[in-house]
């Protein structure tokens, strides 16, 4: 005993209402962890070729990581896992809270989910003894209600997923929401759990988690600790002007996660609202504006001091000593709602060309009850808006709403139609892309996605890193897998052998030359957060160094296996590669997958941070490719790749 | 006198009001048995003045209050619960909230939570049985007062409070205090007090005792508020603003709650608005509208609005339509006197669209949800003058 | 409406009014935890049938079978310790007193032996001595002037030591006061005449004395346009209800804003001739009234002038010239107790010297004036009174009673 992870899945077959718990060999922790690994694991062979993503023959998994409840640190993420309907690729997405710890607490890493029930249901699983239970009463009411009510049940202690509306009318962008408004948004496996007429899953037990080195993990983890309290000087007005200067500056140093994780300490994610803007990470005006058409006294109304200053309480997830989340006071019906994020506040607002704050916490408490993807769904407004702008929708098709540039209350009413798939909003509740099909008259133009994903605010004109990550990881569009920016904090150089060390100090245009190098980092980035995902590790946690946040070495410790960081790497491959096989299995071309031509910059901008930027994806895509072994032409991984990670 | 049902009045509440009120507050604290008290104030808005002038009002009284400055619009029943158990632990034994706004809605239901020892205060709601003796508060408002401190109700986390004994058993009227700096908020105190003193004043069920308060409320704004808004430094114009809204409080607890109120209401607790600038905004239509519908009895405002003189005169029958007449002229020479600090509609005073919706999402809830949800939506056009 | 520099309201009592509002009294103790009300009162209002009605009103769902009848017309702390015993004895949990001045002082007499566990009342005497509410206390007064029902004094009589002692506290205040219009519909014209002008002059004095405040003048506005409304309508019609109700809110009415705002030379007066020759309390007030508002007119005229509009109406109110509606309030008040004094068939009196006892012998001589304006001097009451006033000031005023006719106010010392 005494292994970190419980060896145990539950596999619920929801067309017959039958459970069945399947014992986890070893080996299979050894070569994928848990989490992400063990999800593309069983779901590579649990998933017939080409099955229908909305269908009985998809599966959803929720995920807990291998490291969670170990005793180690930044180790309470959940990934949850499933073919995707918005890109029918892969899809994972990735969420906090407490619900990862509680899938380990009732006996298993992982729950699968299979099949469609006749009527809505919901898990309950009490220390081991799961069912299936009646939820036609919970179905229709949002996800935050549904949460209050199955606690109210069964106790404050028990953790719970739900979907919310948007996942019930099967949104393609819709999340699987915990914890009242953290939401594992992407991919659009909330429509998954939607088509499975699965309401929530209710967690609540108490198996105890266990470590092989308990001591070494408590060792390991009070001195991350002491790297954590690291004070930022920065006040909140401060922020902009950051931004401004890297803007401005020709010349770069690597940048130290530690300033990142403090700015994350005492404003959250949003801290680098002004910053980002300023300096072009973050795309404006369905990115083709740029910090122009946002200049710092219109982005003053997002500066992250605002923000704070409605915070009632900080919110940490489990076993983070950050604490980056916060419950903020609202106007309105509800008196409070989760902290909006970076990501939230940047597309319903910046993407949207809106400056309007209290709309953000509106749309941000809508959408989390709602269990609406905040990225997606700004995102889809903001193309909505450009293509009123530009005539191809009119008034007669918003139904009356005049979306131009800025007009917030246009914009939320559209989204609040999303919500409830009404009049345009039915249309567009599925992403851009499915909407520019709907609508054609050359609307495709305008859209911004990966493979049907939208990308997240983070604009690979500014750090091309990113658009690699959107256009060649298996779940395409996601921002948390590997960026230039997160290379440089993920330090990983310092503990890995034979991968690119940066320069301490190059000039901004080295970052778009297209060589080798910027493959092997890539590429380690895509590793490295594959293996993160396996071990429920938190990217932010890991932004403050590799050497800093003994990942490795609490692996070896809880797992008593005794591997050097390049194993692990090894691991993150496999998962990667796997991932990949699993796309390559459903008939995915990833060429297909290329972030559309307006993010890569292919008519570069004409003004603003990222003037006259692109980004050559095809020869980054070859290079990327390479490095994992997989055809440089095609993205397919070889035969011998397969077999040598001893994939079948 | 043709009441054919009961009805009843209650005040718990004490007004100790004028020049150094506060020095008696330590007095009456003790003449309640209490020896302890804790301070509840929102320091941001209060300001550290008040909380200097009401600690140094302790003197060499013997008694040491305690302070918690922390209140803010967001605060809520985790805060209460933290502090009932820092009450419980240090042995308060009685409450004094200074200012308006949520600083005495905390108390009341602090109040609540440490009397009854509720083990969790997160899990109060308006349900909770309030069958205990409540320990001794005192309310203390400073500028911004709204005469909710005096009332019966509390407002916590979008829940409403109430009860008789939620009701503080002082209310203690300072000059130092009452003297503002801001003129919009003087006015939004001087209407809140308007719109619940007329309120109660004009409901249907006769109720001597009630009217009593709600007369003389009214007679206090009409004749002091004009003076309050051209010098919100002005202690006396100040001092019978508040006095007029603790009056109107007391009034307020004893009617049933209006269309003003639950207006005034449902936009400050949901957007912050001073409950006086939505009650300004909609006094008129509303009253009118009681006017046509008879609904209530209007006449009764003239006395109290235009003067034992313009009362005397006015024949019987016309007496609604004068008290109409009066209140607008009022309300006009007001808007003269602010200008465009005083909101005139829901655009002026920020309220965007989606936030409007949740507001009426909760009118139409309430028994009198259409009508509410007529006066919003005319409270939004930003021309209604030509509408009418 | 004038804000004084300074002043202090409280009224904690919750009044329920209403031709049926006995039957509320079972909920109200039930709230307040309590099952087994004590019900002390005196043989008059036993005799009248009084109790049989609140009995009635209480049902089965509290105790109400403990009736304690025999409280003196003038309270006696032999009575308070006796029925305080039997509280004890019968686990009572709440008193109820219905009736007059002595029953609510020997009920709030009572609640305080109970409450504090008091052996000697004297420890509790003074102003300020409670500290700590005590147990229910239910009022139901059944004459409409005293104010008692919603006053903070009580006044317990030691006979054997020849004590008065005084208790004054807002804990003595009754939780609840029931004003139901059966309890005062058997009262006789002549006893409702001089009770109603009890309240009047505590609803006219309120307004004019010195600690007046804006919500105890509301209380007197209200309080005197009723009363001048509906007293000659309830004396010459006794079972008029709805004027026996408003005569109960209104002489409640008057006693909030009395207790508020303190009173002044009527009843200093009143008080000294109510002692030195036993005549009756609100008849006393009737007839001194008028004098009280003459003798301070000339510092008030503006403020009493205010009362003429609730009293006489909108029309007499403008007909009368600003300057002349102080002195029309007192002719009104004369000519109330000149109409009171027809319905009556003479037995309101008009002034000092019309009062007779039951052989019909005068009750006040004139030769007793100087030792009646001598007692006055002792009596606290003058000190809130506008005007100063010392002891030819007294008898003058005592001098005009007595002969009803208007005082002389060139007389009166402008100080």
């Amino acid at each position: 005993m005494n292994k970190p992870y419980m060896g145990k899945i539950l596999k619920v077959d929801l067309s017959g209402g039958t459970m069945t718990e399947e014992t986890i060999p070893d080996a299979v922790y050894e070569q994928y962890l848990s989490g992400m690994g063990l999800g593309a694991y069983v779901l590579y062979n649990g998933i017939p070729a080409g099955a229908d993503p909305l269908g009985p023959d998809n599966m959803l998994g929720f995920c807990s990581g291998l490291l969670t409840g170990t005793g180690s640190l930044f180790s309470g993420r959940w990934t949850l896992v499933g073919k995707s309907p918005l890109t029918g690729c892969w899809g994972d997405a990735n969420c906090g809270g407490t619900f990862s710890p509680a899938i380990k607490h009732s006996g298993y890493d992982a729950i699968f989910f299979s099949g469609i029930s006749p009527a809505p249901v919901y898990l309950y699983v009490k220390n081991g003894r799961a069912e299936l239970k009646d939820a036609s009463h919970l179905w229709g009411r949002d996800a935050v209600e549904t949460e209050e009510a199955l606690k109210k049940q069964y106790g404050s202690k028990a953790a719970v997923a739900v979907i919310g509306p948007a996942g019930e009318k099967l949104s393609l962008i819709s999340g699987v929401c915990s914890d009242k408004g953290r939401i594992a948004a992407r991919s659009g496996l909330g429509a998954v759990m939607g088509s499975k007429k699965l309401k929530a899953v209710v967690l609540d037990g108490v198996q105890r988690i266990g470590a092989r080195d308990p001591e070494a993990m408590k060792r390991l983890s009070r001195h991350c600790l002491k790297w954590v309290n690291f004070p930022l000087p920065l006040p909140g007005w401060m922020m902009g002007y950051v931004g401004a200067f890297l803007r401005a500056t020709p010349v770069v140093f690597p940048q130290d996660g530690i300033l990142y994780s403090s700015i994350l300490r005492k404003w959250g994610t949003g801290g680098m609202n002004q910053a980002s803007i300023e300096m072009g990470d973050s795309p404006v005006k369905n990115w083709d504006g740029s910090n122009r058409d946002l200049p710092m006294s219109r982005s003053r109304t997002i500066n992250p001091d605002i923000i704070r200053g409605t915070e009632i309480m900080k919110y940490h997830c489990y076993s983070c000593p950050v604490g980056c989340g916060g419950i903020c006071a609202t106007k309105g019906k509800y008196p409070h709602t989760h902290k909006p994020e970076y990501e939230s506040i940047l597309a319903l607002g910046g993407l949207c060309l809106n400056d309007d704050l209290d709309s953000i916490f509106y749309l941000n408490e809508l959408l989390n009850r709602a269990g609406m993807d905040t990225i997606s769904a700004g995102a889809t407004a903001a193309f909505a808006v450009e293509c009123y702008e530009r005539g191809i929708l009119t008034k007669e098709d918003t139904g009356g709403l005049e979306l131009k540039w800025g007009n917030t209350e246009a914009m939320v009413a559209l989204i609040q139609k999303m919500v409830d798939r009404e009049g345009i909003g039915d249309l567009l509740a599925d992403g851009t892309k499915v909407a520019a099909q709907k609508i054609g008259r050359g609307a495709e133009a305008y859209t911004v996605h990966a493979g049907g994903q939208e990308p997240a605010m983070h604009d690979g004109r500014c750090d091309p890193g990113f658009n690699v990550h959107y256009s060649l990881e298996p779940t395409p569009g996601r921002h948390t897998l590997g960026a230039h920016l997160y290379y440089e904090m993920f330090q990983l150089w310092k503990r890995v052998k034979g991968i690119p060390k940066p320069a301490p100090l190059f000039t901004k245009s080295r970052k778009f030359r297209v060589d080798e190098e910027k493959a092997q980092m890539a590429a380690a980035c895509s590793k490295f957060m594959s293996l993160a995902n396996g071990a429920g590790m938190c990217m932010f946690g890991l932004f403050i160094g590799a050497k800093r946040v003994p990942t490795f070495d609490w692996l070896n410790a809880a797992t008593g296996w005794d591997r050097t960081p390049e194993d692990y790497m090894t691991v993150g491959e496999r998962i990667q590669t796997l991932k990949q096989a699993f796309n390559v299995k459903h008939g995915v071309e990833p060429k297909n997958n290329f972030i559309s031509s307006r993010a890569l910059g292919v008519i570069p901008q004409k003004e603003g941070a990222n003037k006259g930027r692109s980004v050559d994806i095809e020869k980054l895509a070859s290079g990327y490719w390479e490095q994992f072994g997989w055809d440089a032409a095609t993205g397919k991984p070889k035969e011998e790749t397969l077999r040598k990670l001893g994939i079948q | 006198m043709n009441s054919a049902a009961v009805f009843s009045f209650t005040c718990p509440v004490k007004i100790n009001s004028g020049n150094r009120a506060l020095e008696h507050l330590p007095f009456e604290l003790a003449g309640l048995n209490a020896s302890k008290p804790l301070v509840v104030v929102n320091a941001k808005a209060a300001g550290p003045k008040a909380v200097r002038t009401l600690l140094a009002a302790f003197g060499d009284s013997g008694m040491t209050p305690g302070l918690f400055e922390g209140v803010s619009e967001a605060t809520d029943l985790g805060v209460v619960d933290h502090l009932k158990n820092l009450c419980l632990e240090k042995k308060y034994d009685a409450f004094i909230a200074l200012g308006g706004g949520k600083a005495p809605d905390i108390a009341k239901v602090l109040n609540l939570a440490v009397s009854l020892k509720t083990p969790d205060a997160r899990r109060l709601s308006p349900e909770t049985p309030l069958r205990h003796r409540l320990m001794p508060l005192a309310v203390v408002p400073t500028e911004g007062a709204d005469g909710l401190e005096t009332s019966q109700i509390a407002c916590v986390g979008r829940m409403v409070f109430s009860g008789e004994r939620l009701a503080p058993a002082l209310a203690v009227l300072d000059f130092r205090l009452a003297k503002g700096k801001s003129r919009i908020r003087t006015a939004a105190t001087g209407l809140a007090a308007l719109g619940r003193a007329a309120e109660a004043h004009i409901q249907a069920d006769q109720n001597p005792f009630r009217k009593a308060y709600s007369f003389a409320a009214l007679r206090f704004v009409r004749e002091n508020l004009m003076d309050a808004v051209a010098d919100p430094g002005n202690p006396k114009a100040a001092l019978a603003l508040m006095n007029a809204a603790a009056m109107s409080g007391c009034a307020f607890s004893n009617a049933s709650a209006g269309r003003l109120h639950k207006l005034g209401q449902v936009f400050y607790e949901f957007l912050g608005i001073p409950q006086g600038v939505i009650m300004g905004m909609c006094l008129p239509r509303v009253l009118e509208d009681e006017f046509r519908q008879s609904s209530g009895d209007p006449a009764a405002l003239l006395q109290p609005l235009a003067g034992d003189e313009a009362f005397a005169r006015t024949p019987a029958e016309k007496r609604s339509g004068e008290a109409l007449s009066a209140l607008k002229q009022f309300l006009a020479a007001l808007r003269g006197s602010l200008g465009k600090e005083l909101p005139q509609n829901l655009r002026e005073a920020g309220v965007s669209g989606f936030r409007r919706e949740e507001v009426l999402d909760l009118l139409r809830k309430d028994e009198d949800g259409p009508y509410l949800c007529g006066v919003v939506e005319w409270m939004t056009d930003g021309d209604r003058e030509r509408k009418g | 409406m004038l804000l004084p520099d300074y002043y202090e309201f409280c009224c904690r009592v919750k009044i329920v009014a209403g031709h049926d509002a006995l039957e509320q009294i079972p909920d109200l103790l039930i709230e307040r935890g309590a099952k087994k009300p004590l019900i002390v009162t005196d043989k008059g209002v036993a005799g009248a049938g009084l109790i049989d009605i609140v009995s009635r009103a209480l049902g089965d769902r509290v105790h109400a079978d403990l009736i304690a009848d025999d409280v003196p017309p003038d309270s006696d702390l032999r009575v308070v310790n006796r029925l305080a015993r039997l509280y004890r004895d019968s686990a009572c949990d709440a008193i109820l007193a219905v009736g007059g001045g002595s029953v609510m002082d020997t009920a709030k007499g009572i609640n305080i032996v109970v409450s504090e566990n008091a052996e000697d009342l004297m420890a509790f005497s003074g102003v300020g001595a409670l500290k700590r509410p005590l147990k229910p206390l239910v009022a139901v007064p059944t004459t409409a002037g005293t104010g008692s029902e919603v006053t903070q004094v009580a006044v317990i009589k030691d006979h054997e030591k020849h004590l008065k002692m005084a208790f004054g506290s807002y804990f003595l205040l009754p939780d609840i006061s029931i004003l139901d219009s059966r309890m005062t519909l058997t009262m006789p014209p002549f006893i409702t005449a001089m009770t109603g002008m009890d309240a009047m002059s505590h609803a006219v004095e309120a307004y004019y004395c010195l600690q007046k405040n804006p919500l105890s003048d509301a209380h007197s506005l209200a309080a005197a346009g009723m009363i001048y409304r509906y007293l000659p309508r309830v004396a010459g019609n006794p079972d008029d209800r709805e004027g026996r109700l408003a005569m109960a809110v209104a002489a409640c009415l008057a006693g909030i804003a009395f207790s508020n705002s303190m009173v002044g030379l009527v009843h200093n007066l009143g008080h000294a001739t109510g002692s030195v020759c036993g005549v009756p309390h609100g008849l006393c007030m009737a007839i001194l009234l008028p004098y009280g508002l003459e003798y301070n007119l000339h510092k008030r005229a503006d403020t009493m002038g205010e009362l003429l509009l609730p009293i006489a109406g909108g029309q007499v109110y403008l007909a009368t010239p600003p300057e002349q509606r102080a002195e029309k309030v007192v002719s009104l008040i004369r000519g109330l107790n000149e109409e009171l004094h027809a319905i009556t068939g003479g037995r309101h009196a008009r002034c000092l010297r019309e009062i007779t006892d039951r052989e019909g012998k005068p009750s006040v001589p004139r030769d007793v004036l100087p030792q009646i304006a001598a007692a006055a001097l002792l009596d606290g009451a003058s000190i809130y009174n506008p005007e100063d006033t010392d002891y030819e000031d007294n008898l003058m005023i005592l001098e005009a009673a007595w002969e009803g006719k208007p005082l002389d106010r060139s007389r009166v010392k402008k100080g």
